[in-house]
Order: C-alpha cells, then sequence, then structure tokens
C-alpha cells in the first residue's frame, strides 16, 4: 500500500485521526496511573487485588522473558564460533545469488562524533571475515556539523578508503523541504547518494545488503559474513530486515552503574524479542535489503525514531508482508558517558526518552492500518497490541511496582485495615518479589558473561562492583526507564513534539 | 524456538489464570481444608505488636514461632486464647474471637515490667507539676509563689527559674495558668497588690525575657483565653458572651471582636464560633470567608444550656463536640447529647480521630475513626467507659498513638489500654504524693511524678523510647484556665 509514513503535513481527517492517537498513549498512561491512585484511595481493597493480580502477571511475565534470556543467550554463545563465511559459501546460487556479488552498503550518521569514535567501527569492518572490497561505506555528514568533526570524517575516509570498495562522504544540506532535523534525513540523502553510486557501478540494488549504523557502532569480527549468511538463507530476503544484538560494550568500563544496568537491559531486551520474530521490530543499528529501502521510499525524515519507523513503514508498504530476522550475533556501542555523573544521568534520561519517542509511530501505524484492507485483522491486533503494550508497560509498571502498589496500604481505612485481605497482600507481594529475585540474580550472571575484558589492573573485582551495581534497578527503572517513556508520550499527548538529540558518548 | 514460547506462553497463561484466582482467595483468608465438607474454609487472623517487641506469642497453649510483631494467618473462625510473654515483663491473656476474613488486630499492646523502675530526673522540693502538652517542657512549682516556679525540659533534663530573679511580680501567688497543646507559652493569673496580672511566658532556655505582662490587654479578667501554637501571638479571651482578640505583635487590642459567643473552638487557620442563634459559624482569623457548618435546626436547641459557654472541639469528617461548663458534652451527629454534666475534662486526637473524656467517678473515649466507614450511614457516636468507680479523677493523658490513655484516680495512677487494639487492659502503675499532680510525656514515653510531697521529680518509663515514633501532636489538650490545684 502507498502510504505517506509521516505525522507531519496531513489535514484534514487524517490530521484529527493523527491527534486522536497521539493523545492515546498518554492517556491511556495517565489514567492508569491517575486512576489506580484514585481507586486506591476511594476503594483500597478492589485497588489491592488489582494490584496483587498484576504482581502476579508481572512475575509470570518476568519469568517468562528471563526463560527466553537464558535460552537465547545460549544460542548466541552456541553461535558465536560458526563459521559464517563457509555456510555463505554453501549457500551459492550460481546465475542467482553468490557470495563473491553481495555488496554491503553500511551508512554511518554523523553530526557531532569526532574521529576517535567514528574510526573504531569503521576498522572493524576491514577487520572482519567478510571481504572488505565488498563493503561501501557512507559517512552521511550533516552540513552543520563542527569544523572538527568534518576534519574527522575527511582524515577517515583518507585513511580507510582503499580497504573498502570505495568510502564516500555524502554531506546532507540543512532545510531540505519537507525535512525534519533528524537522523533519518540524513541516512536517507546518504542511502540516495549509494543508489547513484550503484547505479553508476551497475550493482543490482537486490544483491546489495544496506546496514545503517549508529556512529559508535563496532561489528563483530563475524558480522557481515553472519549478515551475508542471514540474507542469502532468508526466503523473501527482499522483505526482511536483519537485526542483530546490540550490546553497549565499547566504554562499559568507563561508564557508571547505572549506565551499564540500563544498557545492558536494553541488551538483553533484544535477546528476549530475538526469540520472538513474528512480532520482532527492528531497533538501534540493524540491516535490511537495499532495493527493499530504495522501494520503500526510504527512512522517514521527519521523525526520530528512524530505527523502527523503517519497519513499519515497509510492513505498511508490503501489505504486512515483512518481517524482521532475529541475528545471534552482536555489535557494539558506546554506553551514554558525559563529563560527569549528573550529567550522564541527564544524558541516559535523554537517551531513553527518544528511544521511547518511538511512540510516535503509534498514531501513524494506526492511520495506516485503518487504510490497509490487505494486512489481516489479526496480524493488524498482534502488532498494534505489542506496540500499544508494550509503549504503556514502558511508563506505567515501575510506578504501579514501586509506589501505587502499596497506596491501598497506605490509604486504607478501618475497615480495610481490620480485613485479612490487608496482612495477606503484603506478604504476597513480597513473595513475589523474592521470586522475582531470581530473574534478577539471572541478569547479573548473563550481563557479567556478555561484558568484555576489562583493561584495568583487577578485573575480578571489577566484575563484582559490576554485580552489586544491579541493585540500582529500582532506581533506574523508575528515573531512567519509566519516568523518561511518560514524559515522551505526555510529550506527544500535548503536541509538544521533541526535536532529535544527540546523545554524548565519550571514552578515554 | 517459536514453537517453544508459544508452549511456554500458554503454559504461563494457564499457571496465571489458574494461582490468580487461587492467590486472591487466599489472600482474603480462604485455604483449602482436607476433610471439610466444602473444602475450601473461611480463615481471619491475629496481628499483634507489641511494646517492647520480641515478646513471646502463645496461642491455646502452642507457642507460635514468630515473636511479636506477628501475624498469625489461618485461623479456623472462633475463640482462642492469646498470650503474650515477654520475660521480665506483665503477661498479657485475652480471650480472642476471630472472624472469618476479619482480622483480628492487637497491635498497639503495652507489656509493663514486672516492676515498673522509676528514676529520679531533678532533685528538689517540689510540690506539683504542671504539664503543657505536646511540649517538650513541663513546669514545677515549689510553692504558690510565681518566682517559686522552674520549668523543666524532659529531653535535656534541664530546669531552671521560669522568672529571673527580680523580675514581674516577685513573690506574687500564681493562681491559675492557661496552656495550649504544642505551645511552649503559658500564660499564668497572678496575685498582685495591685490586682490580678496575667503574666505570659515562653519556656525556653536562656531566653533575655522570657515572661511579659499583658494584663492590660484584658479589659476585665478572661475566664478563657484561647490561642494556637501556629500563631502563638494571636490571643482570644473570653468575657461575658464576647471575644475579644489580641494581636501581641501590634499591641492592638479588638474589643468584643466576636459577640453573642456560645461556644469556641480554633484550629491552625480557622475559628469556630458557636452563636447564640445556636448556629455554629466557621470562619478564618480575620472573620472572612464564613461558612454556617451548623444552623439551629440541625442540633435541638433545647440541648445547649441557658447561658453556659461550650468549647467546640473540631474532629473527625465535620463532627464536633461542645464541651459545656457545667460538663455536659454534645455532639453534632445523633445522639447529640453524650453526656448531660459532670465532664471535668476533654481531650482529642485528631491523628486518630479519637477523645478522652472524664467524670469524677469514670473515664470514657470516643473512637470517631471507626464511624467513618464509606458508603454507610454514620453510627452513632457513643461514649465507652473504661473506667468506672473511681474515687476522684483528675487527670487524663493519651498514651502511645492514643491507644491507651494513663489516669489519676487521687493518687493513684493507673494505665488502661482504652480500644481493641491495646486489648482493653488496665493496670494501676504507682501511686503519687497526695495532691500532687503527673504529667504523661508521648515523645519520651515517660510519666512524671512526685511520690512525696515536696520531693524530686520522677520519670517512669511506660512505652520504651526505642519504640517511640515521634508523629505531629493533634491532641487539642485538656481544659484551659483550671484553677491551679496544689499550689
Amino acid at each position: 500500500m502507498e502510504f505517506d509514513f509521516s505525522g507531519s503535513n496531513i489535514q484534514g481527517r487524517e490530521r484529527g485521526l493523527q491527534r486522536f492517537f497521539e493523545i492515546v498513549p498518554g492517556a491511556t498512561s495517565w489514567m492508569i496511573l491517575v486512576g489506580m491512585t484514585i481507586l486506591a484511595f476511594c476503594e483500597p481493597l478492589v485497588a489491592a487485588v488489582i494490584i496483587i493480580a498484576f504482581d502476579l502477571y508481572w512475575l509470570l511475565r518476568l519469568l517468562y522473558m528471563t526463560l527466553f534470556l537464558i535460552l537465547s543467550y545460549f544460542r548466541l554463545s552456541m553461535e558465536k564460533g560458526t563459521d559464517w563465511m563457509k555456510k555463505a559459501k554453501e549457500l551459492d546460487q550460481p546465475g542467482e545469488l553468490c557470495l563473491k556479488d553481495i555488496v554491503h552498503l553500511v551508512i554511518i550518521p554523523v553530526s557531532k562524533e569526532t574521529q576517535e569514535v567514528i574510526a573504531p567501527g569503521i576498522k572493524s569492518f576491514i577487520q572482519g571475515a567478510f571481504p572488505s572490497k565488498q563493503v561501501l561505506v557512507v559517512i552521511a555528514l550533516e552540513e552543520r556539523a563542527g569544523q572538527e568533526v568534518k576534519e574527522g570524517v575527511k582524515k577517515t575516509q583518507e585513511v580507510y578508503r582503499r580497504d573498502f570498495l570505495d568510502l564516500l562522504v555524502a554531506i546532507h544540506p540543512d532545510g531540505i523541504q519537507g525535512e525534519a532535523k533528524v537522523k533519518g534525513a540524513n541516512t536517507t540523502f546518504a542511502a540516495k547518494r549509494a543508489a547513484e553510486y550503484f547505479l553508476e557501478k551497475d550493482i543490482p540494488f537486490e544483491k546489495v545488503v544496506a546496514s545503517c549504523f549508529d556512529a559508535d557502532t563496532v561489528i563483530d569480527s563475524d558480522y557481515f559474513a553472519a549478515l551475508t549468511y542471514y540474507y542469502m538463507a532468508s526466503p523473501e530476503r527482499e522483505r526482511a530486515s536483519f537485526q542483530p544484538v546490540p550490546v553497549y560494550n565499547n566504554n562499559i568500563w568507563e561508564a557508571p552503574g547505572i549506565t551499564r544496568v540500563l544498557e545492558t537491559g536494553s541488551s538483553f531486551f533484544q535477546l528476549i524479542e530475538a526469540t520472538n520474530p513474528e512480532k520482532l521490530v527492528t531497533f538501534s543499528s540493524h540491516s535490511m535489503s537495499f532495493k527493499a529501502l530504495v522501494d520503500i521510499g526510504y527512512w522517514p525524515v521527519d521523525m526520530i525514531s528512524d530505527d523502527s519507523a523503517i519497519f513499519w513503514k515497509a510492513f505498511i508498504h508490503y501489505d504486512g508482508k515483512y518481517r524482521v530476522v532475529p541475528m545471534y550475533t552482536t555489535l557494539s556501542m558506546d554506553a551514554v558517558v558525559a563529563e560527569n555523573w549528573w550529567k550522564t544521568v541527564v544524558n541516559v534520561y535523554k537517551q531513553k526518552r527518544r528511544w521511547a519517542w518511538g511512540v510516535e509511530n503509534f498514531p501513524i501505524i494506526m492511520r495506516a492500518f485503518l487504510k490497509n484492507k490487505k494486512i489481516s485483522f489479526f496480524n493488524k491486533m498482534r502488532y498494534l497490541f505489542k506496540l500499544f503494550e508494550g509503549h504503556i508497560a514502558w511508563a506505567t509498571w515501575a510506578f504501579l511496582l514501586t509506589f501505587i502498589g502499596w497506596l491501598p496500604a497506605i490509604f486504607a481505612g478501618r475497615e480495610f485495615t481490620h480485613t485479612v485481605f490487608y496482612y495477606s497482600a503484603p506478604r504476597i507481594a513480597g513473595t513475589i518479589f523474592h521470586l522475582a529475585s531470581f530473574s534478577l540474580i539471572t541478569s547479573i550472571i548473563l550481563s557479567i558473561c556478555l561484558l568484555p575484558k576489562s583493561r584495568e589492573k583487577h578485573p575480578v573485582l571489577m566484575r563484582i562492583g559490576y554485580a552489586f551495581q544491579w541493585l540500582l534497578v529500582p532506581f533506574t527503572v523508575i528515573f531512567l526507564s519509566a519516568l523518561p517513556a511518560l514524559d515522551a508520550q505526555t510529550r506527544l499527548m500535548l503536541g509538544k513534539y521533541m526535536t532529535f538529540w544527540v546523545t554524548d558518548k565519550k571514552r578515554k | 524456538m517459536q514453537f517453544l514460547r508459544k508452549a511456554v506462553f500458554y503454559i504461563f497463561l494457564i499457571i496465571y489464570l489458574i494461582a490468580c484466582p487461587l492467590i486472591l482467595l487466599y489472600a482474603v483468608g480462604y485455604i483449602y481444608k482436607p476433610g471439610t465438607k466444602e473444602g475450601f474454609v473461611k480463615t481471619g487472623l491475629i496481628s499483634v505488636a507489641t511494646v517492647p517487641s520480641g515478646a513471646k506469642i502463645y496461642l491455646n497453649k502452642s507457642r507460635y514461632t514468630q515473636k511479636s510483631p506477628a501475624v498469625i494467618p489461618e485461623l479456623i473462625p472462633g475463640s482462642y486464647s492469646l498470650k503474650i510473654f515477654l520475660k521480665g515483663h506483665k503477661e498479657w491473656i485475652r480471650t480472642v474471637r476471630v472472624e472469618p476474613e476479619k482480622a483480628t488486630v492487637f497491635d498497639k499492646v503495652i507489656l509493663l515490667p514486672d516492676r515498673l523502675r522509676s528514676k529520679e530526673v531533678l532533685h528538689g522540693k517540689f510540690r506539683d507539676i504542671i504539664s503543657v502538652p505536646g511540649t517538650d517542657f513541663l513546669v514545677l512549682a515549689r510553692s504558690e509563689k510565681i518566682d517559686d516556679i522552674l520549668a523543666y525540659n524532659i529531653k535535656s533534663n534541664k530546669a531552671w527559674p521560669l522568672l529571673k530573679s527580680g523580675m514581674l511580680f516577685g513573690g506574687g501567688e500564681a493562681l491559675s495558668y492557661f496552656t495550649e497543646k504544642e505551645s511552649p507559652y503559658i500564660i499564668f493569673c497572678v496575685k498582685s497588690p495591685a490586682g490580678n496580672k496575667f503574666l505570659r511566658v515562653e519556656l525556653a532556655e536562656n531566653k533575655e525575657a522570657p515572661a511579659e505582662d499583658i494584663t492590660k490587654f484584658f479589659p476585665t479578667e478572661p475566664s478563657r483565653v484561647f490561642w494556637h501554637a501556629s500563631s502563638p501571638k494571636d490571643i482570644f479571651s473570653y468575657q461575658k458572651g464576647s471575644l475579644n482578640r489580641i494581636d501581641l505583635d501590634s499591641g492592638q487590642v479588638y474589643k468584643k471582636y466576636i459577640k453573642n459567643v456560645k461556644g469556641f473552638g480554633l484550629s491552625e487557620n480557622a475559628l469556630y464560633v458557636l452563636a447564640n442563634d445556636n448556629k455554629l459559624v466557621k470562619m478564618d482569623y480575620d472573620k472572612k470567608d464564613r461558612k454556617i457548618l451548623i444552623d439551629e435546626t440541625t442540633m435541638n436547641t433545647f440541648l445547649f444550656r441557658g447561658n453556659d459557654f461550650y468549647k467546640i472541639y473540631p474532629l473527625g469528617q465535620e463532627i464536633f463536640l461542645f464541651w459545656g461548663e457545667r460538663g455536659g458534652l454534645l455532639t453534632n451527629n445523633a445522639p447529640y447529647n453524650l453526656e448531660g454534666e459532670g465532664i471535668k475534662g476533654v481531650s482529642v486526637n485528631l491523628q486518630f480521630d479519637r477523645a478522652v473524656l472524664f467524670k469524677n467517678d469514670r473515664v470514657g473515649v470516643l473512637d470517631l475513626s471507626a464511624e467513618e466507614i464509606s458508603g454507610e450511614a454514620i453510627k452513632p457516636v457513643k461514649i465507652k467507659w473504661i473506667y468506672k468507680n473511681a474515687k476522684n479523677i483528675e487527670q487524663v493523658f493519651w498514651a502511645h498513638e492514643a491507644s491507651h490513655v494513663l489516669f489519676r484516680d487521687g493518687n493513684k495512677v493507673f494505665l488502661a489500654g482504652a480500644f481493641e487494639d491495646s486489648g482493653f487492659s488496665l493496670n494501676s502503675i504507682f501511686d503519687v504524693a497526695d495532691g500532687s499532680s503527673i504529667v504523661y510525656s508521648d515523645k519520651t514515653g515517660e510519666a512524671y511524678c512526685l511520690f512525696q510531697s515536696p520531693g524530686s521529680l520522677f520519670a517512669s518509663g511506660i512505652v520504651p523510647k526505642k519504640d517511640i515514633i515521634e508523629m505531629p501532636s493533634v491532641d487539642t489538650g485538656q481544659d484551659k484556665g483550671k484553677k491551679y490545684n496544689g499550689v
């Protein structure tokens, strides 16, 4: 279906629908939080019953996710030593798709990242098993970037150009009509430049796999080989995105505890999601067929959440016949680190709010789904429920579990305080939280396993310290996860639209 | 993986659908009892919390594994013998009725030591003690003379003369005094050769001029004086059916600030005035924002006796108590007339919506929190007499979060559990010197008394200090302007 995947420049009924669906997520989250608070005050017994039912649901969901986190982690570990190149070669189909014909396009958007941030990633492309001469790197440089950044890009191009099929720099001018100051506009501009390049060189788009990486992305040595294999092995490969597991290991040892815990949580979430490809949506750095990218009209140029929006755009364009293939390989990015602890916290908050701004997809998808008659109702509901419930849970669960869940006991009147329920509810909640600690312990163990080697003198002590940082979870989930999500939904609800903000990432 | 995920999802869904109702049933008190006809039986529980904590709990002679505080769940409805025992303390034994789905709560049990230990905290020859409720102070009198009175800080254990030597009215006889809850001020009426004088004293150590002659602010001698701890320089005096307002900051006296007054009470921001026409009006200190809370039709006008003055206590959900000069106690809800006469003192605790009152021969409590049952009609307010047949009750104090009442009957001091959560206990604690008062401080959990008159000040621990949670006190205090007994 042809659909303009955008929330702006729409008029009339479409505008009204867009605004209505923008209000729905924030209004739902606030209704849950305020409604439960009022209920706890007016009808503490009813509120307590709901809270216990919710706590149990949360526990089972947590254990369910932990189980698949473990399974996913084991699969990731098992596939670590796979010779992807060999496996890809076995899939060679002469005359159709051969390994030697595959070209990887890597687009790296740069706005304020210096050479120190970009260079390690580009170097990692060369060091992989896949021949870098089959890789086209395009640095998507914002025209408004500072002189130091521009010089860094230029130097990077000079140093590494010969190692690749080519290394282009596409300077994205400011103020192109219809564009917002977002990453998608920059990467789209670069992708169009790459398309011209492929046309010039007579490289068919079907044989190009496009990856859009954050500037700090460092890939595993087998990343392109694995991606090539997954691409070649996938039926209807042009209707699929390929999602690796992002980890934030580049500077993990320099990052403060809260950042480590949060970023590891994001990696875990992606590992769990990988076990559910039916509902998987692209996130952060990922890859897809270049032909599909061109067909759907590249990334949205006026949306912040381009990483997930590109999936939805393709999903609607291909009438639901588009999917995400999970790849059991990692690519590493930088954890948020600023000049000091407080600035890091502020940056983490802003980064999570930007991620949570992915809720901007909801009204557009709703409009598209209302129009699209080819996607089955079941499929629409399945994806919509996951998207909607995911965002609402993100913004409300932590508050329900930590604050609102205890309100019935606080607001309880004499009538309620003299019931068995008043005494048993906290004990049941306590037992549920104790059982949930199994999940926390699992997370601690797996997070330690995922850590890279420390360059510090006492790596064992560092890891023990890291384990204790998980005690920060209650703080981080409330203030650096739920609160920014609620903030993002509230902004969308009130029509206070966000602009793209580049996260500070520093390395020693 | 996809299949496994779906399979596990459905397993978890089934677990949830089965476990959730079972857990909720357990939460409300249902347990599975093999052998019973229904299978599932409704249970109740007993919750016990004591001060001091760590007491052993026996239920029908079986010892419960946990020590207090403890919750004993899954009890089949019926009667149980509950014994709480802590070494060195008096046993606490009750027959307890457990009802289905209900919690029988004893969370305010005070375990008194076998032998209550008293320690001398201030050596001297004191004849009486004055309570300054809700503060860290009490006042000690060596004689009737105003310059023979000491202030005492119960926390720092320091005493100092109330008046500096050579100050106002030295040698004058203290006739009566006025205090207000949580206010560190005390107003004395002092007999001097020039007539009765009013002395306002701040209870503070190292204060240059703690005393101030405020006689000129009273056009005629007031029968009652009121102020609120939050604005101690805004004083109201009652004289012959009118209220005067005194602004000590500006030195202004607003004579007959409110006329035709039959009753009066005040809170931090509001004045409550019962007019001669039996209307209760709420207003701010500047007489603005007037709101009629009770009109003359609400309460039978015959309930208010002729020219009696009524002290008004606002509490609960728009419930008021009216305590008349002749000891009548009225309220604005049925049955309106709580006690016809003889009430000597009323003390209200707004935090727990409770009131304690006493007559010569009995002590009673009102629990207005129990009336606040949403969605139901308010039950009639009723005084529960917790102690009768006394000789002469003269003082009553709230203790341990308004669960107990400490009172003095003549020279005998008693501690009574006033409500269900305290188990309605009654213990004689000690005897004090004839005619001397006592003071109980919820801040220290200690009762202060004189065992001999004249004699030293002693403190007896009733509630262990570690178990005291300091909460903002909202006890409105007792009778103001009473005769200065024993001095």
